[in-house]
């Protein structure tokens, strides 16, 4: 399998003279050789590069392959009732009065299905919500407060719960913390763009080492001046080529609309494709979202929800 | 209690006329108006801040003195900020709310000291000011000293230092006539932190250890926020987490002195040594400040240079680590800043002009090993805009209240400058200024200072995209009228007006800012300031 590199390092910057391959819209595969970029912008090698054999605790997907379904049974298909926590992300403390708007179709331009204007002193509220299935929902507080970013999080599906009481925490993003992410990085976040932060998963929901991740408008196309890093032992690290054991990863700059999240890891002889999401990007915001191995939608059902419930 | 009374007033009675009580300091109030500065700003802004200081000072015979210094109102602004009135077009009484939008206290003792002499030598004890040359480093922030801007912050250190003049010494231990040499040297220790409030762990802190303070199960990073009231009683005790740092001044003061060809001028200089340590996090770093000011003639010249360098696990910043993973301990830095400022010129009775140039080291890679950046102290002002205000908020916008370490406060900021100044005393009293900085990036990071092609080479690590094409951070001009009137006012009217380039992320910033004919980012910042002192 041929790997072409046609990055020319100069200053610093990795630029790339447009004989890139891309991912796309497809399942999971193994490195394309269909040539698609074109123009200046960033090409598939320059972010999908790494040559150090992934690490996972399991593997239940073989890449190339249609992705994997997990379907609820009908059973689990139910409204539970919500005990809802809005915490701050980094710091893991309530965050008094946000706002909090849940979709339960999964699709953060809907109408919310539940909107709650203002959680109480303790970050808590109670509302109804499905599960077994995704669902997104946004956290924010007042613009003039200056305290949070917009924060949304999509594809994210509650198990099943047998006394019928969901305790969950919804994170909120500071401004201080979607500030200093870049700045660590050396990145200069563009507002009218978004952040995604993620963790690579394997098929045990463990995080991945040596994943990297590949974003495009669903034709291959990166957005020209995306940037994505890794972490250590949980911290950013602009130094970080791939994900460490922590799994975890951030793409600043994403534009807004529709984008494609792919995951890639090098097997020993070529890169594959292990699982992908796509999310729907607005404006100034932080998006939470995870890649799923073998899964081509960011959603992956917890065991919860497969067999009967109640 | 009567009787200490009664055995003291007597010593009062006796002598009287040898305590001397003095009073120094000054009320001021600046008026700012700022066209332009946010993204969306309808009109122009303004605001007025003051601040009283004032510094009491008993003095026995020169030979024991005692001093403290309160400030008052200090940078508060002017109004009711704090809705004390509930309808605000009622307001009445001014809260103490500074432009952070903090509320302050009404005054508030900033430092307290004493000094007295002893054969060999003069000590000072208590929390006191620290000044050294230009002030790049350690500035006092007292007074009026800079041509544009105002002072803000001041370096205070709760020090006990020894002061002598080695050369008189050694003549009188030998009972040789003083030479008169003006060789000042002072040898001091500064206590910084007795117990830090944020518990430090590091990367080596073992929870099966109880010696490491680390509770099994507990959650922490490498630092973990806690409350006072968590401190056990024996917060005092531990000397591992103490930081301290030993002070060595050599000052050599020398006026009217007789130079290499006969001239006579003033020359003055010296080295100022920090010796900064804490055993916890393996710190232990050195700051060599070297300072020289020679007026001969009408021939000016004045420079100081500082090189911070040493070894500290201390830094706990997200992404503060080794990202080769070869060393241990993820948290080691090497630190090696550099700071300089340099003029040189001409001055006579009407006129002073001077060449400025300025230095301080960035770092274009916080995450990494190598800790090369910090701005130079923020009370050194160069210019009104550029460092003072643009870069100031540019800084704490990205680094957030998260990184507050890092913010430039409006010092010189990952750059160098040149700053050619020209001051003309048209009459006594009068003097106008007139300055011209033009500012270069010295390491771009990609996020405070944008990187453009170029700036690195290929083998220096560099930002992950070029986004500018400016090779400056931008230039401004600044203009002052200043007046002494009535021997103790002190008037100033200063503007400044100052083009950033697109090396300056305005735009992600919330700074106003424009885009040009290729899409390139800039902006136009204009000020008008206004300061009217009473100084006693």
């Amino acid at each position: 399998m041929r790997v072409e590199r046609c990055i020319v390092a100069l200053s610093g910057l990795l630029l790339t003279v447009g004989c890139g391959d891309k991912g796309g819209a497809g399942p999971g595969g193994t490195n394309p050789t269909d040539s698609g970029a074109t123009g200046t912008g960033p090409a598939f090698e320059d972010f999908i590069n790494v040559d150090v054999v992934y690490t996972a605790t399991q593997m239940d997907y073989t890449p190339g392959t249609d992705w994997l379904t997990r379907t609820a049974d009908p059973s689990c298909l139910k409204d539970q009732t919500l005990d809802g926590l809005v915490s701050d992300f980094q710091e893991d403390e309530p965050v008094p009065g946000a706002s909090v708007e849940m979709y339960f179709n999964d699709d953060i331009d809907a109408a919310a299905d539940v909107s709650v204007d203002e959680v109480d002193s303790e970050g808590k509220f109670s509302a109804t919500a499905p599960v077994c299935k995704a669902i997104g929902y946004k956290t924010s507080t007042p613009v003039e407060w200056e305290e949070t970013k917009d924060t949304y999080e999509v594809h994210q599906v509650w198990g099943y719960e047998a006394d019928g009481v969901l305790s969950e925490t919804l994170n909120s993003v500071s401004i201080a913390t979607a500030s200093i992410i870049p700045a660590v990085l050396g990145v200069e976040w563009d507002p009218s763009t978004g952040i995604i932060a993620g963790t690579a998963y394997d098929s045990a929901e463990e995080p991945i080492t040596g994943a990297q991740v590949f974003i495009h408008d669903g034709t291959g196309k990166a957005p020209p001046l995306v940037s994505i890093f890794y972490f250590i032992s949980s911290f950013p690290n602009a130094s970080q080529p791939y994900s460490s054991e922590d799994g975890l990863w951030v793409a600043v700059n994403v534009p807004v609309g529709t984008w494609t999240a792919e995951m890639w890891v090098w097997d020993g002889t070529q890169h594959v494709k292990l699982g992908q999401t796509v999310l729907n990007i607005k404006p100034d915001s932080v998006n939470i979202s995870n890649i799923f191995t073998g899964f081509g939608d960011g959603i992956r059902l917890p065991d919860s929800c497969l067999s009967v419930c109640g | 209690m009567n009787l200490l009374l009664a055995l003291a007033l007597p010593a009062f009675a006796q002598a009287p006329d040898n305590w001397k009580f003095s009073l120094d300091g000054y009320y001021r109030a600046r008026v700012y108006r700022f066209d332009d500065l946010y993204a969306g700003q309808a009109k122009a802004g303004t605001y007025a801040t003051h601040r009283i200081r004032m510094q009491p000072g008993l003095n026995f015979e020169d030979r024991a003195k005692f001093f403290m210094m309160f400030d008052a109102l200090d940078d508060q602004a002017w109004g009711d900020n704090a809705s004390l009135a509930s309808t605000s077009l009622f307001a009445g009484d001014p809260s103490n709310t500074d432009m952070e939008g903090r509320e302050g206290s009404t005054i508030e003792l900033k430092r307290a000291w004493m000094e007295f002499k002893i054969p060999v030598g003069l000590f000072r004890i208590g929390r006191q000011g620290s000044n050294w040359g230009m002030g790049l480093l350690a500035n006092e922030g007292n007074g009026f000293d800079d041509n544009f801007g105002e002072n803000h912050g001041g370096s205070t250190y709760d020090r006990l230092v020894f002061a002598t003049r080695p050369i008189s010494v050694v003549a009188t231990l030998a009972k040789k006539k003083d030479p008169g040499i003006p060789l000042i040297f002072a040898v001091g220790v500064d206590r910084l932190v007795e117990d830090p409030l944020i518990q430090y762990y590091g990367t080596d802190c073992d929870p099966d250890d109880p010696e490491d303070g680390c509770e099994p199960d507990e959650e922490h990073g490498y630092t973990e926020d806690r409350d006072a009231e968590n401190r056990p009683d024996t917060w005092w005790v531990d000397t591992r987490d103490d930081v301290y740092e030993m002070v060595y001044v050599l000052r050599y003061a020398g006026e009217n002195t007789t130079l290499p060809g006969g001239r006579v001028g003033d020359l003055i200089g010296g080295i100022y040594i920090v010796n900064r340590l804490q055993d916890e996090s393996d710190s232990n770093v050195l700051i060599l400040d070297g300072y020289l000011k020679a007026e001969i003639g009408k021939l000016y010249a004045e420079g100081e240079v500082v090189n911070i360098r040493g070894k500290t696990r201390a830094i706990a910043l997200p992404g503060a680590y080794d990202p080769s993973g070869a060393v241990e301990d993820a948290l080691l830095k090497e630190a090696n800043i550099w700071g300089y400022v340099g003029r040189l010129g001409f001055q006579n009775k009407p006129l002073t002009a001077y060449l400025e140039t300025g230095y301080a080291s960035g770092d274009s890679k916080i995450a990494d090993q190598d800790f090369t950046g910090r701005p130079l102290h923020s009370d050194y002002n160069a210019g009104l805009l550029i460092y003072e205000e643009i870069l100031a908020r540019v800084t704490a916008d990205k680094w957030s209240d998260e990184a507050r370490g890092l913010w430039s406060n409006g010092g010189v900021y990952n750059s160098r400058y040149i700053f050619p100044t020209i001051k003309y005393r048209p009459l006594p009293n009068w003097e106008i200024i007139g300055g011209f900085l033009t500012a270069w990036p010295d390491k771009p990071d990609g996020s405070i200072i944008r990187c453009a092609e170029g700036d690195y080479g290929p083998e220096e690590a560099g930002c992950s995209q070029n986004t500018a094409t400016a090779s400056t951070l931008g230039w401004e001009a600044d203009l002052a009228l200043k007046y002494k009137f009535h021997e103790h006012i002190l008037f100033s009217l200063e503007s400044g007006y100052a083009h950033i380039t697109d090396r300056v992320p305005l735009s992600s910033s919330g700074l106003a800012y424009k885009t040009d004919d290729e899409g390139r980012e800039y902006g136009n910042f204009f000020t008008l300031q206004s300061r009217i002192a009473y100084e006693f």
